[in-house]
Protein backbone atom coordinates (compact mmCIF):
# COMPACT_ATOMS: atom_id res chain seq x y z
CA UNK A 1 0.00 0.00 0.00
CA UNK A 2 1.30 3.47 -1.10
CA UNK A 3 2.36 5.75 2.16
CA UNK A 4 1.80 9.03 1.92
CA UNK A 5 3.98 11.62 3.12
CA UNK A 6 2.70 14.94 4.98
CA UNK A 7 2.89 17.85 2.53
CA UNK A 8 1.77 21.39 3.43
CA UNK A 9 1.48 21.76 -0.32
CA UNK A 10 1.18 20.31 -3.75
CA UNK A 11 -0.38 17.36 -5.35
CA UNK A 12 -1.14 13.51 -4.14
CA UNK A 13 -2.07 10.93 -6.57
CA UNK A 14 -3.30 7.39 -5.07
CA UNK A 15 -3.70 4.64 -6.81
CA UNK A 16 -5.12 6.70 -10.28
CA UNK A 17 -6.27 4.86 -12.82
CA UNK A 18 -7.52 6.28 -16.49
CA UNK A 19 -8.55 4.53 -19.12
CA UNK A 20 -9.98 5.67 -22.41
CA UNK A 21 -13.42 4.35 -23.70
CA UNK A 22 -12.57 2.97 -26.46
CA UNK A 23 -9.30 1.34 -25.30
CA UNK A 24 -8.75 -2.26 -24.35
CA UNK A 25 -6.05 -1.48 -21.73
CA UNK A 26 -5.53 1.52 -18.85
CA UNK A 27 -3.57 4.18 -19.91
CA UNK A 28 -2.65 4.56 -16.23
CA UNK A 29 -2.73 2.27 -13.86
CA UNK A 30 -2.91 2.50 -9.94
CA UNK A 31 -0.31 5.46 -10.09
CA UNK A 32 0.85 6.64 -6.70
CA UNK A 33 2.53 9.98 -6.79
CA UNK A 34 3.36 13.05 -4.32
CA UNK A 35 4.64 16.35 -5.52
CA UNK A 36 5.30 18.51 -2.78
CA UNK A 37 5.20 22.65 -2.77
CA UNK A 38 8.03 24.33 -4.98
CA UNK A 39 8.84 20.99 -6.31
CA UNK A 40 9.72 20.88 -10.00
CA UNK A 41 9.03 17.45 -11.84
CA UNK A 42 9.17 16.22 -15.17
CA UNK A 43 6.96 13.97 -16.95
CA UNK A 44 9.14 11.81 -19.47
CA UNK A 45 7.58 9.46 -22.01
CA UNK A 46 6.71 8.90 -25.77
CA UNK A 47 3.31 9.71 -27.36
CA UNK A 48 0.52 8.21 -26.37
CA UNK A 49 2.30 6.89 -22.58
CA UNK A 50 -0.26 8.84 -20.93
CA UNK A 51 1.38 12.18 -19.78
CA UNK A 52 -1.14 14.64 -21.27
CA UNK A 53 -3.46 12.69 -19.59
CA UNK A 54 -2.40 12.73 -16.68
CA UNK A 55 -1.99 16.57 -16.61
CA UNK A 56 -6.06 16.40 -17.95
CA UNK A 57 -6.72 14.39 -14.78
CA UNK A 58 -4.67 16.58 -12.27
CA UNK A 59 -6.38 20.04 -14.11
CA UNK A 60 -9.73 18.19 -13.69
CA UNK A 61 -10.54 18.10 -17.33
CA UNK A 62 -10.59 14.08 -17.01
CA UNK A 63 -12.07 12.11 -14.51
CA UNK A 64 -9.99 9.17 -13.11
CA UNK A 65 -12.19 5.94 -13.58
CA UNK A 66 -10.83 5.28 -9.84
CA UNK A 67 -8.19 6.33 -7.35
CA UNK A 68 -7.78 10.27 -6.29
CA UNK A 69 -6.06 13.57 -6.78
CA UNK A 70 -5.66 15.72 -4.22
CA UNK A 71 -4.89 19.18 -4.23
CA UNK A 72 -3.38 20.16 -1.00
CA UNK A 73 -4.09 23.65 -0.56
CA UNK A 74 -4.38 24.60 -3.89
CA UNK A 75 -7.39 25.70 -5.24
CA UNK A 76 -8.61 24.23 -8.72
CA UNK A 77 -8.70 28.14 -9.81
CA UNK A 78 -4.86 28.05 -8.78
CA UNK A 79 -3.82 25.96 -11.36
CA UNK A 80 -2.01 27.10 -14.88
CA UNK A 81 -2.05 24.61 -17.75
CA UNK A 82 0.45 25.86 -20.45
CA UNK A 83 0.11 23.70 -23.37
CA UNK A 84 1.96 22.91 -26.72
CA UNK A 85 -0.32 24.33 -28.70
CA UNK A 86 -0.36 28.13 -27.78
CA UNK A 87 -3.45 28.50 -29.38
CA UNK A 88 -5.07 26.15 -27.08
CA UNK A 89 -4.97 28.37 -24.22
CA UNK A 90 -5.65 32.01 -26.30
CA UNK A 91 -8.58 33.54 -27.13
CA UNK A 92 -8.57 34.72 -30.81
CA UNK A 93 -11.12 37.21 -30.45
CA UNK A 94 -9.17 39.10 -27.96
CA UNK A 95 -6.17 41.40 -28.55
CA UNK A 96 -3.06 40.70 -26.64
CA UNK A 97 -3.35 42.92 -23.91
CA UNK A 98 -6.80 40.79 -23.34
CA UNK A 99 -5.82 37.70 -23.55
CA UNK A 100 -3.09 38.69 -21.08
CA UNK A 101 -5.70 40.60 -18.38
CA UNK A 102 -8.57 37.90 -18.91
CA UNK A 103 -7.20 35.68 -16.15
CA UNK A 104 -7.45 38.73 -13.68
CA UNK A 105 -10.29 40.61 -15.18
CA UNK A 106 -12.72 37.88 -14.82
CA UNK A 107 -10.93 37.21 -10.96
CA UNK A 108 -11.72 40.87 -9.94
CA UNK A 109 -8.24 40.98 -9.59
CA UNK A 110 -7.16 43.68 -12.20
CA UNK A 111 -5.83 46.16 -9.70
CA UNK A 112 -3.06 49.07 -10.18
CA UNK A 113 -0.81 46.53 -8.44
CA UNK A 114 -1.50 43.81 -10.95
CA UNK A 115 -1.31 45.76 -14.01
CA UNK A 116 1.86 47.59 -13.10
CA UNK A 117 3.03 43.47 -13.02
CA UNK A 118 1.38 42.32 -16.30
CA UNK A 119 3.60 45.95 -17.88
CA UNK A 120 6.32 44.55 -16.81
CA UNK A 121 5.20 40.80 -17.98
CA UNK A 122 4.79 41.94 -21.14
CA UNK A 123 8.02 43.74 -21.35
CA UNK A 124 10.04 40.75 -20.13
CA UNK A 125 8.31 38.68 -22.84
CA UNK A 126 8.90 40.95 -25.60
CA UNK A 127 5.61 41.51 -26.29
CA UNK A 128 5.25 45.62 -25.91
CA UNK A 129 4.85 46.05 -29.62
CA UNK A 130 1.98 43.79 -29.89
CA UNK A 131 0.39 45.14 -26.94
CA UNK A 132 0.64 48.53 -28.32
CA UNK A 133 -0.64 48.00 -31.69
CA UNK A 134 -3.61 45.75 -30.25
CA UNK A 135 -2.58 43.26 -32.30
CA UNK A 136 -4.57 39.93 -32.10
CA UNK A 137 -2.77 36.18 -31.24
CA UNK A 138 -3.33 35.07 -35.04
CA UNK A 139 -1.40 37.94 -35.78
CA UNK A 140 1.52 37.13 -34.06
CA UNK A 141 4.37 34.44 -34.99
CA UNK A 142 4.71 31.16 -33.54
CA UNK A 143 7.18 32.48 -30.56
CA UNK A 144 4.77 35.23 -30.15
CA UNK A 145 2.27 33.24 -29.70
CA UNK A 146 4.38 30.85 -27.09
CA UNK A 147 5.82 33.54 -25.33
CA UNK A 148 1.84 35.03 -24.94
CA UNK A 149 0.21 31.49 -23.77
CA UNK A 150 3.18 31.77 -20.71
CA UNK A 151 2.27 35.29 -19.85
CA UNK A 152 -1.90 34.32 -19.65
CA UNK A 153 -0.85 31.61 -17.71
CA UNK A 154 1.31 32.71 -15.20
CA UNK A 155 -0.51 36.30 -15.19
CA UNK A 156 -2.66 34.86 -11.77
CA UNK A 157 0.67 33.60 -10.34
CA UNK A 158 -0.93 30.05 -10.23
CA UNK A 159 0.48 27.64 -7.63
CA UNK A 160 0.63 24.71 -9.68
CA UNK A 161 1.67 24.95 -13.39
CA UNK A 162 1.37 22.38 -15.69
CA UNK A 163 3.35 22.47 -18.87
CA UNK A 164 2.05 19.82 -21.65
CA UNK A 165 5.05 19.77 -23.83
CA UNK A 166 5.23 23.46 -23.47
CA UNK A 167 8.89 23.95 -24.50
CA UNK A 168 8.47 21.72 -28.02
CA UNK A 169 8.67 23.02 -31.25
CA UNK A 170 10.69 26.20 -30.82
CA UNK A 171 13.97 27.21 -31.20
CA UNK A 172 16.47 26.68 -28.07
CA UNK A 173 16.93 30.41 -27.75
CA UNK A 174 13.03 30.72 -27.21
CA UNK A 175 13.05 27.50 -24.87
CA UNK A 176 15.75 29.01 -22.81
CA UNK A 177 14.49 32.81 -22.36
CA UNK A 178 11.01 31.32 -21.50
CA UNK A 179 12.44 28.81 -18.57
CA UNK A 180 14.20 31.37 -17.30
CA UNK A 181 11.29 33.11 -17.48
CA UNK A 182 9.29 30.45 -15.97
CA UNK A 183 12.26 29.39 -13.33
CA UNK A 184 11.76 33.27 -11.67
CA UNK A 185 7.84 33.25 -11.40
CA UNK A 186 8.54 29.85 -9.54
CA UNK A 187 11.01 31.32 -7.34
CA UNK A 188 8.74 34.04 -6.95
CA UNK A 189 5.66 32.56 -6.17
CA UNK A 190 6.60 29.06 -5.03
CA UNK A 191 4.62 27.43 -7.24
CA UNK A 192 4.33 23.26 -7.72
CA UNK A 193 5.25 22.82 -11.34
CA UNK A 194 4.80 19.32 -13.79
CA UNK A 195 6.24 19.48 -17.23
CA UNK A 196 6.01 17.08 -20.00
CA UNK A 197 8.53 16.39 -22.22
CA UNK A 198 9.47 13.82 -25.40
CA UNK A 199 12.87 13.83 -24.42
CA UNK A 200 15.58 14.32 -22.38
CA UNK A 201 18.45 16.21 -24.61
CA UNK A 202 16.83 19.14 -23.25
CA UNK A 203 18.10 18.40 -20.11
CA UNK A 204 21.58 17.84 -20.64
CA UNK A 205 23.20 17.67 -16.82
CA UNK A 206 22.44 13.82 -16.36
CA UNK A 207 24.40 13.97 -12.78
CA UNK A 208 22.93 16.60 -11.46
CA UNK A 209 19.22 14.61 -11.92
CA UNK A 210 17.80 12.86 -9.38
CA UNK A 211 15.37 10.24 -11.12
CA UNK A 212 12.50 8.32 -10.11
CA UNK A 213 10.62 5.72 -11.79
CA UNK A 214 6.55 5.69 -12.39
CA UNK A 215 5.00 2.52 -13.95
CA UNK A 216 1.67 4.03 -15.19
CA UNK A 217 1.05 0.90 -17.02
CA UNK A 218 1.76 -2.45 -17.98
CA UNK A 219 4.87 -1.51 -20.06
CA UNK A 220 8.40 -2.22 -18.91
CA UNK A 221 10.17 0.36 -17.10
CA UNK A 222 12.77 2.24 -18.96
CA UNK A 223 16.41 2.13 -17.90
CA UNK A 224 17.01 5.70 -16.98
CA UNK A 225 21.17 5.61 -17.26
CA UNK A 226 20.49 3.96 -21.03
CA UNK A 227 18.11 6.54 -22.01
CA UNK A 228 20.27 9.63 -20.80
CA UNK A 229 23.02 8.45 -22.84
CA UNK A 230 20.92 7.51 -25.85
CA UNK A 231 17.85 9.08 -25.91
CA UNK A 232 15.97 7.15 -28.82
CA UNK A 233 16.08 4.11 -26.57
CA UNK A 234 12.93 6.06 -24.95
CA UNK A 235 11.67 5.97 -28.28
CA UNK A 236 11.69 2.15 -29.07
CA UNK A 237 10.66 1.44 -25.24
CA UNK A 238 8.08 3.80 -24.11
CA UNK A 239 4.86 3.75 -22.66
CA UNK A 240 6.41 4.53 -19.32
CA UNK A 241 6.66 7.92 -17.46
CA UNK A 242 9.86 9.19 -16.20
CA UNK A 243 9.76 11.40 -13.63
CA UNK A 244 12.87 13.62 -12.82
CA UNK A 245 12.86 15.09 -9.68
CA UNK A 246 14.81 18.57 -8.94
CA UNK A 247 15.06 20.01 -12.28
CA UNK A 248 15.44 23.39 -10.97
CA UNK A 249 18.78 22.11 -10.09
CA UNK A 250 19.90 20.33 -13.61
CA UNK A 251 19.14 23.55 -15.04
CA UNK B 1 -17.09 44.81 -62.58
CA UNK B 2 -20.94 43.81 -62.09
CA UNK B 3 -22.51 46.41 -64.29
CA UNK B 4 -20.16 44.84 -67.09
CA UNK B 5 -20.97 41.79 -66.30
CA UNK B 6 -24.93 42.01 -66.39
CA UNK B 7 -24.10 44.05 -69.96
CA UNK B 8 -22.58 41.42 -71.31
CA UNK B 9 -25.63 39.07 -69.98
CA UNK B 10 -28.15 41.16 -71.21
CA UNK B 11 -26.77 41.12 -74.65
CA UNK B 12 -26.14 37.63 -75.19
CA UNK B 13 -29.63 36.93 -73.72
CA UNK B 14 -30.75 39.68 -76.56
CA UNK B 15 -28.88 37.47 -79.17
CA UNK B 16 -31.26 34.56 -78.43
CA UNK B 17 -34.21 36.12 -77.68
CA UNK B 18 -37.24 35.52 -79.99
CA UNK B 19 -37.86 39.14 -82.38
CA UNK B 20 -41.56 39.24 -81.31
CA UNK B 21 -40.29 39.75 -77.56
CA UNK B 22 -39.04 43.28 -78.21
CA UNK B 23 -36.41 41.98 -75.72
CA UNK B 24 -34.52 45.66 -74.29
CA UNK B 25 -31.03 46.58 -74.83
CA UNK B 26 -28.31 46.91 -72.30
CA UNK B 27 -28.43 50.78 -72.63
CA UNK B 28 -32.35 50.72 -72.22
CA UNK B 29 -32.75 48.30 -69.22
CA UNK B 30 -29.96 50.16 -67.47
CA UNK B 31 -31.93 53.64 -68.07
CA UNK B 32 -35.16 52.07 -66.75
CA UNK B 33 -32.96 50.39 -64.22
CA UNK B 34 -31.99 54.19 -62.32
CA UNK B 35 -35.93 55.44 -63.87
CA UNK B 36 -37.38 53.06 -61.14
CA UNK B 37 -35.31 54.13 -58.35
CA UNK B 38 -37.44 56.67 -58.38
CA UNK B 39 -40.61 54.76 -59.44
CA UNK B 40 -43.05 54.83 -56.16
CA UNK B 41 -44.83 51.33 -57.15
CA UNK B 42 -40.73 49.62 -57.56
CA UNK B 43 -39.76 51.65 -54.09
CA UNK B 44 -42.81 50.66 -52.35
CA UNK B 45 -42.10 46.71 -53.58
CA UNK B 46 -38.72 46.92 -52.39
CA UNK B 47 -39.55 48.03 -48.64
CA UNK B 48 -42.39 45.11 -49.03
CA UNK B 49 -39.89 42.76 -49.57
CA UNK B 50 -36.94 44.18 -47.89
CA UNK B 51 -39.77 43.92 -44.87
CA UNK B 52 -40.30 40.34 -45.50
CA UNK B 53 -36.91 39.27 -46.04
CA UNK B 54 -35.75 40.89 -42.39
CA UNK B 55 -38.54 39.41 -40.38
CA UNK B 56 -37.84 35.80 -41.96
CA UNK B 57 -34.32 36.92 -41.65
CA UNK B 58 -34.61 37.96 -37.46
CA UNK B 59 -36.97 34.86 -36.76
CA UNK B 60 -34.29 32.62 -38.52
CA UNK B 61 -31.77 33.51 -36.29
CA UNK B 62 -33.90 33.67 -32.69
CA UNK B 63 -35.20 30.14 -33.46
CA UNK B 64 -31.73 28.87 -35.08
CA UNK B 65 -29.47 29.96 -32.27
CA UNK B 66 -32.99 29.01 -29.51
CA UNK B 67 -32.50 25.24 -31.38
CA UNK B 68 -28.81 24.67 -31.83
CA UNK B 69 -28.38 24.97 -27.94
CA UNK B 70 -31.37 23.35 -27.19
CA UNK B 71 -30.51 20.24 -29.08
CA UNK B 72 -26.83 20.53 -27.73
CA UNK B 73 -28.15 20.13 -24.35
CA UNK B 74 -27.51 16.73 -24.19
CA UNK B 75 -26.78 13.80 -26.52
CA UNK B 76 -30.19 11.99 -25.99
CA UNK B 77 -31.92 15.32 -27.18
CA UNK B 78 -29.87 15.43 -30.08
CA UNK B 79 -30.10 12.10 -30.92
CA UNK B 80 -34.00 12.30 -30.95
CA UNK B 81 -34.08 15.95 -33.50
CA UNK B 82 -31.14 14.92 -35.98
CA UNK B 83 -33.01 12.69 -38.01
CA UNK B 84 -35.78 15.02 -37.52
CA UNK B 85 -33.57 17.55 -38.53
CA UNK B 86 -32.15 15.50 -41.77
CA UNK B 87 -35.91 14.94 -43.17
CA UNK B 88 -37.00 18.33 -42.88
CA UNK B 89 -33.58 20.09 -44.63
CA UNK B 90 -34.57 17.19 -47.35
CA UNK B 91 -37.80 18.74 -48.24
CA UNK B 92 -38.07 21.68 -50.77
CA UNK B 93 -39.56 24.66 -49.22
CA UNK B 94 -42.47 25.03 -51.90
CA UNK B 95 -43.62 21.31 -50.32
CA UNK B 96 -44.49 23.15 -47.25
CA UNK B 97 -47.00 25.78 -49.32
CA UNK B 98 -49.68 23.66 -49.24
CA UNK B 99 -49.69 23.07 -45.20
CA UNK B 100 -49.24 26.66 -44.34
CA UNK B 101 -51.92 28.10 -46.68
CA UNK B 102 -54.42 25.89 -45.48
CA UNK B 103 -53.58 26.98 -41.66
CA UNK B 104 -52.94 30.35 -42.76
CA UNK B 105 -54.48 30.82 -46.00
CA UNK B 106 -53.28 31.40 -49.36
CA UNK B 107 -53.43 35.38 -48.82
CA UNK B 108 -52.27 35.48 -45.55
CA UNK B 109 -49.43 38.03 -45.48
CA UNK B 110 -47.29 36.33 -42.84
CA UNK B 111 -47.35 32.99 -45.37
CA UNK B 112 -44.16 34.27 -46.76
CA UNK B 113 -41.83 34.93 -43.93
CA UNK B 114 -43.27 31.71 -42.08
CA UNK B 115 -41.92 29.40 -44.98
CA UNK B 116 -39.17 31.47 -45.75
CA UNK B 117 -38.19 30.65 -41.97
CA UNK B 118 -38.07 27.10 -42.44
CA UNK B 119 -35.01 26.23 -44.73
CA UNK B 120 -33.61 29.68 -43.55
CA UNK B 121 -33.38 28.51 -39.76
CA UNK B 122 -32.53 25.01 -40.56
CA UNK B 123 -29.13 26.28 -42.08
CA UNK B 124 -28.71 28.24 -39.59
CA UNK B 125 -29.51 25.21 -37.00
CA UNK B 126 -27.03 22.75 -38.98
CA UNK B 127 -24.28 25.83 -38.99
CA UNK B 128 -24.03 26.44 -35.32
CA UNK B 129 -24.26 22.79 -34.43
CA UNK B 130 -21.17 22.37 -36.21
CA UNK B 131 -19.66 25.23 -34.29
CA UNK B 132 -20.27 23.62 -31.44
CA UNK B 133 -19.08 20.44 -31.95
CA UNK B 134 -16.14 21.84 -33.41
CA UNK B 135 -15.40 24.62 -30.44
CA UNK B 136 -11.91 23.93 -29.30
CA UNK B 137 -12.44 21.73 -25.96
CA UNK B 138 -8.78 22.41 -25.21
CA UNK B 139 -9.81 26.09 -24.89
CA UNK B 140 -12.59 26.06 -23.25
CA UNK B 141 -11.13 24.21 -20.52
CA UNK B 142 -8.94 26.79 -20.26
CA UNK B 143 -11.13 29.27 -19.33
CA UNK B 144 -12.31 27.32 -16.63
CA UNK B 145 -9.06 27.14 -15.56
CA UNK B 146 -7.92 30.93 -15.77
CA UNK B 147 -10.94 32.52 -14.69
CA UNK B 148 -11.71 30.45 -11.42
CA UNK B 149 -15.32 29.97 -12.78
CA UNK B 150 -17.48 27.20 -12.70
CA UNK B 151 -20.54 28.41 -14.11
CA UNK B 152 -21.50 26.82 -17.96
CA UNK B 153 -23.46 29.60 -18.68
CA UNK B 154 -20.72 32.34 -17.85
CA UNK B 155 -18.39 30.28 -20.21
CA UNK B 156 -20.94 29.82 -23.00
CA UNK B 157 -20.51 34.02 -22.94
CA UNK B 158 -17.19 34.47 -22.91
CA UNK B 159 -15.89 31.17 -25.00
CA UNK B 160 -18.57 29.27 -26.29
CA UNK B 161 -20.60 32.11 -28.30
CA UNK B 162 -16.92 33.75 -29.75
CA UNK B 163 -16.02 29.65 -30.68
CA UNK B 164 -19.16 29.28 -32.61
CA UNK B 165 -19.50 33.04 -34.02
CA UNK B 166 -17.80 32.44 -37.79
CA UNK B 167 -20.37 29.42 -37.93
CA UNK B 168 -23.46 31.24 -37.26
CA UNK B 169 -22.38 34.33 -39.62
CA UNK B 170 -21.48 31.67 -42.47
CA UNK B 171 -25.15 30.17 -42.35
CA UNK B 172 -26.60 33.71 -41.37
CA UNK B 173 -25.33 34.14 -45.02
CA UNK B 174 -26.73 31.62 -46.71
CA UNK B 175 -29.74 31.77 -45.19
CA UNK B 176 -30.58 35.41 -46.00
CA UNK B 177 -29.71 34.24 -49.79
CA UNK B 178 -32.41 31.60 -48.85
CA UNK B 179 -34.64 34.27 -47.43
CA UNK B 180 -34.54 36.58 -50.51
CA UNK B 181 -34.96 33.49 -53.09
CA UNK B 182 -38.08 32.58 -51.24
CA UNK B 183 -39.65 35.63 -50.41
CA UNK B 184 -39.30 36.62 -53.93
CA UNK B 185 -40.61 33.51 -55.86
CA UNK B 186 -43.67 32.94 -53.45
CA UNK B 187 -44.79 36.65 -54.01
CA UNK B 188 -43.97 36.14 -57.65
CA UNK B 189 -46.97 33.02 -57.03
CA UNK B 190 -48.88 35.75 -55.85
CA UNK B 191 -48.89 34.53 -52.57
CA UNK B 192 -49.36 36.71 -49.22
CA UNK B 193 -47.85 39.42 -50.47
CA UNK B 194 -49.50 41.86 -53.62
CA UNK B 195 -46.62 44.93 -53.27
CA UNK B 196 -43.65 43.07 -53.25
CA UNK B 197 -40.53 42.94 -55.98
CA UNK B 198 -41.50 39.40 -57.07
CA UNK B 199 -45.47 40.78 -58.02
CA UNK B 200 -44.38 43.37 -59.61
CA UNK B 201 -41.88 41.00 -61.69
CA UNK B 202 -44.74 39.01 -62.68
CA UNK B 203 -47.23 41.80 -63.31
CA UNK B 204 -44.60 43.58 -65.43
CA UNK B 205 -44.01 40.27 -67.39
CA UNK B 206 -47.93 40.07 -68.19
CA UNK B 207 -47.47 43.55 -69.47
CA UNK B 208 -44.20 42.38 -71.97
CA UNK B 209 -42.20 45.50 -70.32
CA UNK B 210 -39.46 43.22 -70.00
CA UNK B 211 -36.77 46.19 -68.97
CA UNK B 212 -38.71 47.05 -66.04
CA UNK B 213 -38.60 43.29 -65.16
CA UNK B 214 -34.59 43.22 -65.73
CA UNK B 215 -34.39 46.30 -63.69
CA UNK B 216 -36.01 44.52 -60.91
CA UNK B 217 -33.92 41.82 -61.45
CA UNK B 218 -30.98 44.37 -61.07
CA UNK B 219 -32.69 45.32 -57.45
CA UNK B 220 -33.29 42.15 -56.00
CA UNK B 221 -29.33 41.09 -57.06
CA UNK B 222 -28.38 44.86 -55.10
CA UNK B 223 -30.64 43.43 -52.21
CA UNK B 224 -28.88 40.67 -51.57
CA UNK B 225 -25.37 42.17 -52.21
CA UNK B 226 -25.91 45.20 -49.46
CA UNK B 227 -26.87 42.87 -47.27
CA UNK B 228 -23.96 40.57 -47.86
CA UNK B 229 -21.78 43.64 -47.30
CA UNK B 230 -23.43 44.32 -44.33
CA UNK B 231 -23.08 41.00 -43.08
CA UNK B 232 -19.07 40.96 -44.44
CA UNK B 233 -18.83 43.78 -42.95
CA UNK B 234 -20.17 43.22 -39.00
CA UNK B 235 -18.33 39.91 -39.14
CA UNK B 236 -14.86 41.65 -40.16
CA UNK B 237 -15.46 44.06 -36.91
CA UNK B 238 -16.50 41.65 -34.53
CA UNK B 239 -15.51 37.50 -36.20
CA UNK B 240 -12.06 38.88 -37.93
CA UNK B 241 -10.81 35.88 -35.86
Amino acid sequence: MHQTRLIYMGVILKNLTFQYRDSIHPIIEDLNLEIKENETIALLGISGSGKSTLLNLISSFQKPNSGSIELVNIDKSEVSYIRQSAMDMLFPWLTVKENIEFALKERNQLDSEAKERLVSLIKILGLTEKVNKKNYPTELSGGEKKRLSFACGLSYSPKLILLDEAFTGIDFSLKWELWSFLRAEIKRTKATVIFLADRIVFFNSKKQIDTKEVKVNKADIVDIEKSLSEPSFIKTKGETLKIYKEINEAI
Amino acid sequence: MLPLFLAVLFSLLKLFSPAILKFPNVVEIYSDFFISLSDNSVLKAILSTARLILISSFVSVILGILFSFLLNLNKWIWSIFEPTLDFLRSIPVTFFIPAFAIILGISSPNIIWILAVIPSSLIIIVNVLHGIKQQNLNRLHQYYLISGKKSKISAFIKVTFFEVLPYFIAGFKISLSYAIVIVTVLEYMQMGNETGLGTLVYNEMEQLNYKRVYSIIIIVGLIGYILNQLIDKISQKYGRF
